[in-house]
């Protein structure tokens, strides 16, 4: 990673793991934890109603967990590349 | 009070049901992040830059424990101890318990095994992001299939008593 005396972007005071890392990374897991729960409870009270609604409620739940993964894996994608269009510059 | 107790409906049908709640905890989850883990502080004292990335198999363990949580939340929503309960529903809900947590255990032990091996050789070759990626994600459905079995199976629960 650039150490803070020459990335101007990146804030950090360990020089080694920038404080951007561990932001995404807590919030990645807070979503983790708290997203798929709520969306069962949410969708089975008050969208599915009748016979398969608690079942669709949990496949909505797991599909909310899989979105958490997409999206960090969007996350360390779009890092990726942001480091490399810092070293071309 | 709507309780009834006969010989399908016996006194000892919820143990059975309780049982399955506790059958779908996180131990394949728990299994694929350690042996995760290993394989990050092994190659992250190499390339440090890239730890963010080699989480990936750790979060995708974490959804093997979710899988664990979603079945274990919509067998609890149908334990009530002033409704009956037939031994039928018990076996099901213990089923689909032990179906979601064994998927749960061969899908987080592959994950383990993926995320030890591949984040070590990524450490040194950055181009095997992406077939890690996709075998993570083939190693998860695996849990998919059995949250989705346990899921049908629940939907047959009904008390007759």
């Amino acid at each position: 990673m650039s150490s803070s005396s020459t990335s101007p972007i990146i804030q950090t005071k360990n020089p080694e793991f920038p404080r951007s890392v561990i932001y995404k990374l807590y919030i990645h897991t807070f979503f983790m934890v708290v997203l798929p729960l709520s969306t069962y409870f949410y969708t089975s009270k008050y969208f599915f109603e009748g016979e398969y609604g608690t079942t669709k409620a949990a496949l909505s739940a797991a599909g909310i967990a899989n979105a958490v993964v997409f999206s960090f894996i969007i996350t360390a994608f779009m890092e990726d590349s942001g480091e490399k269009h810092q070293k071309r510059e | 009070m709507d309780l009834k107790v006969s010989d399908q409906c016996p006194v000892y049908a919820s143990f059975f049901g309780h049982a399955g709640v506790a059958a779908a905890v996180a131990i394949g989850a728990a299994y694929g992040t350690a042996k995760a883990g290993i394989g990050i502080a092994g190659a992250g004292t190499f390339r440090p830059e890239l730890i963010m990335k080699m989480l990936l198999p750790v979060v995708m363990a974490g959804i093997i424990a979710v899988y664990g949580l979603v079945i274990s939340v919509l067998i609890c929503g149908s334990l009530d101890p002033n409704k009956s309960y037939s031994l039928f529903t018990g076996f099901i809900h213990l089923g689909s318990g032990l179906t979601v947590g064994l998927t749960g255990l061969g899908a987080g032990y592959s994950i383990g095994a993926i995320g030890d091996a591949f984040v070590r050789a990524y450490a040194q070759q950055t181009r095997l992001f992406v077939s890690m990626v996709l075998m993570l994600i083939f190693a998860e459905v695996l849990g998919l299939y059995g949250l989705i079995v346990g899921l049908i199976l629940n939907t047959k629960a009904s008390s007759n008593c």
